[in-house]
């Protein structure tokens, strides 16, 4: 086997262990302990244990591995695609003059722009999310 | 969620007006789920079957934040964003993000004036977020 195999079974075991609802409950749990620390504090330790179990993290420092990692999975994982949604760079600049953003109000059902909401406004603040 | 509620009602009270934009969900139980129970009310966990693919579903699960939260969404004006919407397209507001957007000038020309993001821990600065737009309006 390869390492780049290697990689490929990582990948596999990872995906499987993020979505088991044995993990989700171990989030729940941490997030009421530590706030929002499951990320750091329960998906990297699992990743370490794994890439150690499978050989692939020897003498490598972790910021190298990690790196490893990330390329990795470009080449490897067909990304979730909750990971190809998430870019910090806006395609807009502070200050540019916005297009009209339509929406769908919910109090009417009738469909709106942000535009539309601000008229007669001095400004808005918007803030986008879910419930989840 | 609290500091959004007192947020929107100083907003309110500036001359702004306070717009809540449900987009994509950020953990959807067939995408990647985490069940979180973080800005729920007690007790509560945060579930979505599966991530919307039309806008109808899209304003099903905002129905569902708005039945969760109630009178606390009051000062807030909740409207759904379109599936692949040019919104999404150029702020890339995914998994949340907040915006100051300046009206003032024209209603045709609506301005972003400032934009936050996750931080380095994964949370927002939601203190810096309130600074800057009471410093901006």
């Amino acid at each position: 086997m390869t390492r780049s195999d290697t990689w490929k079974v990582f990948f596999n075991v990872m995906t499987k262990w993020r979505k088991d609802p044995a993990t989700l409950r171990l989030f729940q749990i941490v997030e009421q302990e530590y706030g929002k620390e499951w990320m750091s504090d329960v998906v990297a330790p699992k990743q370490k244990e794994l890439l150690k179990e499978l050989y692939l993290w020897t003498t490598q420092s972790w910021s190298e591995i990690f790196q490893e990692m990330k390329q990795m999975a470009i080449k490897h994982q067909s990304l979730p695609t909750t990971v190809t949604r998430f870019k910090v760079d806006l395609e807009v600049a502070i200050g540019d003059t916005m297009p009209e953003f339509p929406m769908v109000d919910l109090s009417s059902s009738k469909n709106t722009t942000i535009q539309q909401l601000l008229q007669k406004k001095n400004f808005g603040v918007v803030v986008a999310g879910s419930l989840t | 969620m609290n500091g959004m509620v007192s947020l929107a009602e100083q907003v309110h009270k500036n001359g702004g007006l306070f717009i809540f934009v449900y987009i994509a969900e950020a953990h959807a139980m067939d995408e990647w789920p985490l069940m979180s129970q973080l800005a729920m009310p007690k007790g509560q966990t945060a579930i979505i079957e599966k991530q919307h693919t039309t806008t109808e579903e899209r304003c099903l699960a905002a129905e569902k934040l708005r039945k969760t939260y109630d009178h606390h969404l009051e000062p807030m004006h909740l409207v759904v964003e379109p599936i692949d919407s040019v919104f999404s397209k150029l702020l890339n507001p995914w998994p949340t993000r907040f915006y100051i957007m300046d009206s003032s000038q024209s209603n045709e020309k609506l301005k972003l004036k400032w934009t936050s993001y996750f931080e380095h821990d994964a949370s927002i600065d939601f203190q810096k977020f309130s600074d800057a737009v009471f410093s901006e309006f």
